[in-house]
């Protein structure tokens, strides 16, 4: 009897180690198994951020903010590879080289803009005989009655591509906005300078057409 | 310790008034400038449209512009020293009658165009403010001085921020709209 007792202790003992040593070999599979599934995305993501660096430095149409938008989600990645971080590095100077050609580029534009409006105003003010912009507005202000404004405001309309031109009248303007006043048209305009007999603006800027006919008007708050 | 907890409360309040009104200070002055101007421009129109050397073609023209400062519905009060009940008309309407009131001559002056209430943001984004003006109505019959009151209203302004598309690019603008005016103070 007791041997038999014996027998069977050593006998579940025995199967009880066996299921052990397999449960324990299946959890090592299972974590050998996430890890290597781990391994294989990092190197999806390794492969796509390379792809992507090297489309980014190949790429001549974003604008230096689109590429660096792109640059920075890879970067938040911290993927450790040798060659992505070299190729973050040329995507990053690229981007810094482009950044400041844009701003280069802007401050000429603002420059040439600048010469160009001072050169219609030159022009404009050139002639003494025919009567500017400049000069319709004052004496439509100033203008001792109703008829006599309105001869002004007929021939100042003259100088315009239509009555319907946009007048518009930058109210404030500071770092990265400009406030208008709701836009309105020459015709009303110059009937708000006859009825108002105020002009709180000065000419910021002037558009022209071909035919030296006014196409926009900027006003600004004096 | 004291101090530095009253510090950052008045920063604390300073921050959220500053955020509740969403732009910079420089910017919300000049919209508060804007809307004055607006009124003004009003008073202008009005005085014009009342006038009885205003040519009927140029009154007209002249309310057509001064109907475009008001929201759509808005009405104006009309009061008298003879009379303690306040009318209320349509924008046009007011017009119409002011151009027709029954003096040789006519003089309106708009005076102390202040705020009462300064513009605030509401949830909608847009920024409602009363602005208080007072008005001198002098009404004259062969040349003799008739009627003369002034008169104490209140002039509720809307301010909206806007987007429209010209000659290519966006214009961003304060569209400024003037709502009712109510008569508060009536007297000699």
């Amino acid at each position: 009897m007791a041997c038999k007792q014996f027998k069977f202790s050593y006998f579940a003992v025995f199967f009880l180690s066996v299921i052990v040593l397999f449960s324990l070999d299946g959890c090592k599979s299972q974590k050998k198994l996430a890890a290597e599934r781990e391994a294989a995305a990092k190197a999806r993501q390794i492969s796509k951020a390379k792809n992507d660096l090297k489309s980014l430095l190949a790429d001549n149409t974003s604008t230096p903010e689109e590429k660096e938008r792109v640059l920075n989600r890879i970067k938040s990645m911290n993927l450790e590879d040798s060659e992505v971080q070299r190729l973050i590095n040329e995507v990053e100077l690229m981007v810094a080289e482009e950044k400041e050609a844009a701003l280069a580029e802007k401050e000429r534009k603002l420059r040439e803009e600048e010469r160009r409006r001072k050169e219609q105003e030159d022009m404009l003010r050139k002639d003494s005989k025919a009567p500017t912009v400049y000069d319709f507005f004052d004496q439509i202000v100033g203008a001792g009655n109703n008829d006599s404004a309105n001869d002004l405001i007929d021939n100042a309309l003259d100088l315009f591509s239509s009555n319907d031109t946009p007048v518009l009248i930058i109210v404030s303007e500071g770092d990265g906005y400009t406030d208008y006043d709701k836009p309105t048209t020459i015709q009303k305009y110059l009937n708000y300078l006859k009825d108002q007999k105020k002009d709180l603006n000065e000419i910021k800027n002037i558009k022209f057409n071909d035919y030296g006919k006014i196409i926009e008007l900027e006003l600004k708050r004096k | 310790m004291r101090y530095l907890i009253s510090l950052l409360f008045v920063l604390g309040i300073s921050t959220i008034a500053y955020s509740q009104s969403d732009i910079s200070p420089e910017r919300k002055q000049a919209v508060d400038s804007l809307a004055l101007e607006k009124v003004r421009d009003l008073s202008k129109y009005i005085s014009i449209i009342g006038d009885k050397e205003t040519p009927f073609s140029e009154a007209n023209r002249v309310i057509e512009r001064a109907l475009e400062l008001f929201s759509e519905g808005s009405q104006i009060g009309v009061s008298s020293l003879s009379n303690k009940e306040i009318k209320y008309y349509g924008v046009r309407k007011y017009f119409e009658h002011l151009m027709a009131l029954n003096y040789d001559k006519v003089k309106i002056d708009w005076f102390k165009i202040e705020y009462i209430s300064d513009l605030e943001r509401q949830p909608d984004g847009k920024y409602v403010g009363v602005i208080t003006i007072y008005q001198r109505f002098e009404g004259y019959s062969k040349d003799k001085l008739k009627y003369v009151d002034t008169t104490k209203k209140d002039i509720t302004v809307y301010v909206e921020r806007k987007e429209t598309q010209i000659g290519g690019r966006m214009i961003g603008f304060w569209d400024v709209l003037l709502g009712d005016i109510r008569v508060s103070q009536t007297y000699r």
